[in-house]
C-alpha cells in the first residue's frame, strides 16, 4: 500500500511547528527527552492510535495535522488534542477532486457513511479506501468454523509499520502468549494475510459459506416462525383447510335455502290475516264516525227539549202564580179610587155589579180563568209529552253510547291485533332473517380467511426444503473451504521465504551467535519465530530480533505485494544493547538498513528514531533521499520538538 | 212550542197581578218584622225588584259579595236559568218600566202599601192589610221563593242607597252599561 508521510505540523500553544519528512529514510537522534518519540506517536495519534501524553504535549499541544500520500490522494490528516475523530481531506490526484470529511475512530450509533454509497464509517475503513484497498476480511472467532467475518482494521496493519520502544524487545508484535488476547488474534490474522494463508479463494468461500448459512437460518427461522403459528392458531394440514372449505361451502348453501324460506313463508303467512284485520279495523273506524255524529245529534235534541221544557214549567209556574195572585186580589176591594185616590165612601156591596165601574156581572167569569185553565191543562199535556221525549232520547242515545263503547272496545282489540300481528311478524322475520345474515358472513369471512392460510402451510413446507437445500450447499462450502484452507496453509512457500529472509536479516546485521545454518521455526498457530541451533534444541534468546523480524516481513510484503502501509517507523531499535559494547551490531544494523533503504526497500520510508546517529555512506546517500534532525533537550543549536518547552 | 202558547205565556208575563204580588211581597219582607221600615224611593224598590225577578242575577250579586252561604238558599230552578224569560231580562230592567207605577197605585188603592212623603223622596211601607195578604199567600208553594228570596235582598241590599246599588249594579253586570237596547243578555 502506497503510504508515504510528508509533514507533519504541531500546533501548540506558542508555535507551529513544521517536521518534514523524507522519501527514504528520516532519522532524528539526539540525547532523551527531546521529544523524537513524540514524533512518531503523533504520527500514530493522526492514524488513529491514542496518544501517550508527555507533560510536554499536556502543556502545550494542540492539535496535529499529517500531510501523507496514500494511494492516489494526497491526504491531510487532522485531529484536535482529546479528539475522538480525525478530520480528513483529500484530493484524488487523478480527479483533482477536493474532499473533506470527518471519520470516527470508534465505532459510532447509527453510523452514516463517510463516502456515499460505500460502508466506510470509520477512519480506519477510510485509510484502506484512500490506499485502494478492501479491508481484508477474517473470520471473528479463531476456534468456531461457523463464525462471521469481520474487516481487519487498519490499526493492526501499523503493528507492523511502527515499532514502539517501549515493546521493541519486549513483544513479538502482539504475537507472543503473554499479549492481549484479542491483539494476539488480530496480529496472527495480519501474518496469515502477509503469508498468503489468507488466500482469496478461502475469503470467497468463507463469504459464500457465510452468506448460505445466513439465508440457511433465516429460512429456517421463517419457516419454524410460520409453523408456530399455524400451530398456535389451530390451522392444521392443507387437507383439513381444505376440508373445512367444503363444509363451509354447504352450510352457505343451507343458509341460504333458509333465508328463501323465511321470505316466502313471511309472504304467505303474514299479508292475509292482515289485511283482513286492517279491513275490519277501517270498516269499525267507520262505524264509529257514524255513531259518534248520531250521538251528537241526540244530544244536542235533548238539550233543546230540555230546554223547552223550563219554558213549561217556568209557564205553569207563571200560570199557578197568577191564577193565585188573581184570586188573592180580586178579594181585596178597592178602598179609594184609583183615579183620584179618593176614599169611597158610597160602596155599595152588590153581586150584581162591580162597585167601581157598576158594570153588571153577567155569568161569565170576568177573570178568564176558564182561559188560564185550558193553558194550565195545554201546558201540563204538553211538558209530559215532552217529557216523555226527553226520556226516549236519552235512552236511544245511551243505547248508542253503549254501542259507541262496545265499538270502541273491538275496534282497539283489532288495533291491538294487528299491531301485533306486524311487529310479531316483522320481529321474527328481522331476527332470523339477521341471524341468518350474520352466520353468512361468518362463514365468509372463515373461508375467506382459509384461503388466505393455505398457501402458508405449503411456504413451510418450501421454505424447509429450500433450507434443506441450502444444508448440502453448505456442507460442500466447508467442505471446499477446508480444503482451500488447508491448501493454502499447506502452501508455505512464504512462510519458508519469511524464515529465510529473517535469518538472512539477522545474519546480515551481524548478531552474535546466529550463523547462516541456524534453523528457523514459525509455527502457523501462533507465528512467533524461533531459531534452534543445528546441533542442540536450545533456543535462543532473541533479543533485537524484532526489528529483523519487522524487516523481514516487509521484505516479504514487497514481494508478495501485500498491502502493508508502505513505511515503518522504529523508535530506538538498540535500545536494550549498549551501543559502545555492540558497536557491531548498531552498525551492522543500520548499513543493512540502509542497503535495504536503498535497493530492496526503497519503495518503503523508513523513519527512525536513536539516541545516536549512524552516518549514511556517500553511496547511499546520494541515492536515497534523506532528513536528518538531532534533537536535544537542552542545546539551543539542536532544539527540542517544542522548541520554546523548558520542561516545567 | 207553538206561537200562540209562547204568546199566551207571555202575556200571562205581561198580567199585572203575579207582579203586583211580588212586590208586595218585596215591600213586606223590607218592612222588617215590626213593619216599620220603609223603602226610601221607587228607584231603590225598582233595582230591589229586579234582584228578586231574576235569580240568577241575585246569585251574581251575592257571588260578587263572597256570601257564599247563602247562595244555595237562593235555589234557582233550572227552568228559572234557562228559559226565555231570563233572556229578555234587559227589557224589564230599570226604572224605565212605567207599569210600576200603576202596580204600585193599585196596592196603595186597595190598602196594602202606605207611602210617606219625605222631601222629594217617596218611601213606601206596608199595611196591616199588606202584611195580611202576603202572610196568606206566603202559604202557597209557588210563592215560596219570592218570600226567601225577599229575606236574602232585604239582609245584604236592605241598607244600601239607591245610588249605591245603581253602582254595584254597573259593577255586577258591566254587560249592562255597554249592552244596547233589545240586545239579548246571558247572566
Amino acid at each position: 500500500m502506497n503510504l508515504k508521510i510528508e509533514n507533519l505540523t504541531l500546533t501548540c500553544r506558542k508555535e507551529i511547528i513544521e517536521i518534514p519528512f523524507a522519501k527514504n529514510i528520516t532519522y532524528f537522534y539526539g540525547k532523551m527527552g527531546a521529544g523524537k518519540s513524540t514524533i512518531l506517536q503523533l504520527i500514530d495519534y493522526c492514524l488513529g492510535n491514542e496518544l501517550v501524553v508527555t507533560p510536554a504535549l499536556q502543556q502545550e499541544f494542540i492539535n496535529a495535522e499529517l500531510e501523507l500520500v496514500l494511494g492516489n490522494n494526497q491526504v491531510t490528516l487532522f485531529r484536535e488534542k482529546g479528539s475522538n475523530q480525525v478530520q480528513v481531506e483529500w484530493v484524488d490526484l487523478q480527479k483533482q477532486e477536493v474532499l473533506n470529511v470527518i471519520a470516527p475512530i470508534n465505532k459510532q450509533e447509527n453510523p452514516q457513511p463517510l463516502v456515499p454509497n460505500t460502508n466506510i464509517i470509520l477512519l480506519t475503513d477510510l485509510l484502506f479506501y484512500l490506499g485502494g484497498f478492501q479491508p481484508p476480511l477474517v473470520r471473528k472467532s479463531k476456534k468456531s468454523e461457523n463464525t462471521d467475518l469481520i474487516r481487519l482494521s487498519f490499526r493492526d496493519l501499523m503493528w507492523y509499520c511502527y515499532l514502539n520502544q517501549d515493546e521493541i524487545d519486549s513483544s513479538m508484535l502482539h504475537l507472543e502468549k503473554e499479549a492481549n488476547n484479542f491483539k494476539r488474534l488480530k496480529s496472527r490474522d495480519v501474518m496469515r494475510l502477509i503469508l498468503g494463508f489468507h488466500q482469496e479463494s478461502v475469503a470467497l468461500l468463507e463469504s459464500e459459506l457465510l452468506e448460505v448459512r445466513n439465508e440457511k437460518a433465516t429460512l429456517y427461522s421463517t419457516a419454524k416462525q410460520l409453523h408456530v403459528f399455524l400451530e398456535e392458531n389451530q390451522i392444521g394440514e392443507t387437507s383439513t383447510i381444505l376440508k373445512r372449505i367444503e363444509d363451509i361451502d354447504e352450510d352457505n348453501q343451507q343458509v341460504k335455502i333458509n333465508i328463501n324460506n323465511i321470505n316466502k313463508e313471511i309472504k304467505q303467512e303474514n299479508s292475509h290475516p292482515v289485511d283482513k284485520l286492517r279491513e275490519e279495523a277501517r270498516s269499525y273506524a267507520i262505524l264509529l264516525d257514524e255513531l259518534n255524529t248520531s250521538v251528537y245529534d241526540i244530544e244536542v235534541q235533548i238539550a233543546q227539549r230540555k230546554r223547552l221544557l223550563g219554558e213549561f214549567a217556568s209557564a205553569k209556574m207563571k200560570v199557578n202564580r197568577s191564577l193565585i195572585a188573581r184570586n188573592t186580589l180580586k178579594d181585596l176591594e178597592f178602598l179609594t179610587c184609583p183615579q183620584c185616590e179618593r176614599e169611597l165612601i158610597n160602596r155599595v156591596p152588590n153581586n150584581k155589579q162591580c162597585s167601581l165601574c157598576k158594570v153588571p156581572f153577567d155569568d161569565k167569569n170576568y177573570f178568564e180563568s176558564n182561559n188560564i185553565e185550558v193553558i194550565k191543562t195545554d201546558l201540563t199535556s204538553r211538558y209530559i209529552e215532552l217529557q216523555d221525549s226527553i226520556t226516549r232520547l236519552n235512552r236511544q242515545r245511551d243505547a248508542m253510547l253503549k254501542e259507541l263503547r262496545r265499538i270502541k272496545e273491538e275496534k282497539q282489540v283489532i288495533d291491538e291485533d294487528l299491531l301485533e300481528l306486524q311487529t310479531t311478524y316483522d320481529s321474527i322475520y328481522l331476527a332470523k332473517a339477521k341471524s341468518y345474515e350474520r352466520t353468512l358472513g361468518e362463514l365468509k369471512a372463515e373461508k375467506l380467511a382459509l384461503h388466505k392460510l393455505l398457501p402458508l402451510t405449503n411456504q413451510v413446507k418450501e421454505l424447509q426444503e429450500k433450507a434443506d437445500n441450502l444444508l448440502v450447499d453448505e456442507a460442500r462450502l466447508k467442505r471446499e473451504l477446508k480444503e482451500a484452507r488447508e491448501k493454502a496453509e499447506k502452501d508455505n512457500t512464504n512462510l519458508e521465504e519469511l524464515k529465510s529472509l529473517f535469518l538472512e536479516n539477522l545474519v546480515e546485521v551481524g548478531l552474535p551467535g546466529v550463523n547462516q545454518s541456524d534453523i528457523v521455526s514459525i509455527s502457523t498457530n501462533d507465528f512467533i519465530p524461533k531459531i534452534y541451533r543445528a546441533k542442540d534444541d536450545d533456543v535462543y534468546e532473541m533479543q533485537f530480533s524484532k526489528c529483523c523480524f519487522a524487516l523481514a516481513i516487509h521484505r516479504l510484503a514487497k514481494q508478495r505485494k501485500v498491502p502493508l502501509p508502505g513505511f515503518l517507523m522504529i523508535d530506538t531499535p538498540m535500545k536494550n544493547i549498549s551501543e559502545r559494547e555492540n558497536e557491531d551490531i548498531f552498525r551492522g544494523f543500520y548499513t543493512f538498513l540502509y542497503k535495504l533503504a536503498a535497493n530492496e526497500l526503497k519503495d518503503l520510508q523508513f523513519i527512525v528514531v536513536d539516541k545516536e546517529y549512524y552516518p549514511i555512506p556517500e553511496k547511499i546517500s546520494k541515492k536515497v533521499s534523506i532528513i536528518k534532525k538531532h534533537m536535544t533537550p537542552d542545546d539551543p543549536m539542536h532544539p527540542p520538538l517544542i522548541p520554546y518547552y523548558k520542561g516545567h | 212550542m207553538d206561537q200562540s202558547l209562547l204568546e199566551r205565556i207571555i202575556r200571562l208575563d205581561e198580567n199585572d197581578e203575579i207582579n203586583i204580588i211580588r212586590i208586595l211581597i218585596l215591600i213586606d219582607k223590607m218592612a222588617g218584622r215590626n213593619q216599620k221600615q220603609t223603602i226610601d224611593g221607587i228607584n231603590k224598590l225598582v233595582k230591589l225588584d229586579f234582584l228578586l225577578r231574576y235569580p240568577v242575577a241575585l246569585e251574581r250579586a251575592l257571588m260578587k259579595l263572597k256570601k257564599d252561604k247563602d247562595i244555595p238558599k237562593i235555589d234557582i230552578q233550572v227552568y228559572e236559568r234557562e228559559s226565555v224569560e231570563t233572556n229578555l231580562m234587559h227589557f224589564n230592567y230599570g226604572p224605565w218600566d212605567s207599569r210600576y207605577r200603576r202596580f204600585l197605585t193599585i196596592l196603595e188603592a186597595k190598602g196594602l202599601i202606605a207611602y210617606i212623603i219625605s222631601g222629594k223622596t217617596v218611601n213606601v211601607s206596608i199595611t196591616q192589610t199588606g202584611h195580611k195578604t202576603v202572610e196568606d199567600i206566603s202559604s202557597f208553594s209557588e210563592f215560596q221563593d219570592y218570600v226567601i228570596r225577599s229575606g236574602l235582598i232585604k239582609r245584604h241590599f236592605g241598607p244600601y242607597s239607591s245610588k249605591k246599588l245603581m253602582n254595584f249594579f254597573y259593577e255586577v253586570f258591566p254587560e249592562m252599561v255597554t249592552m244596547k237596547q233589545g240586545e239579548e243578555i246571558k247572566i
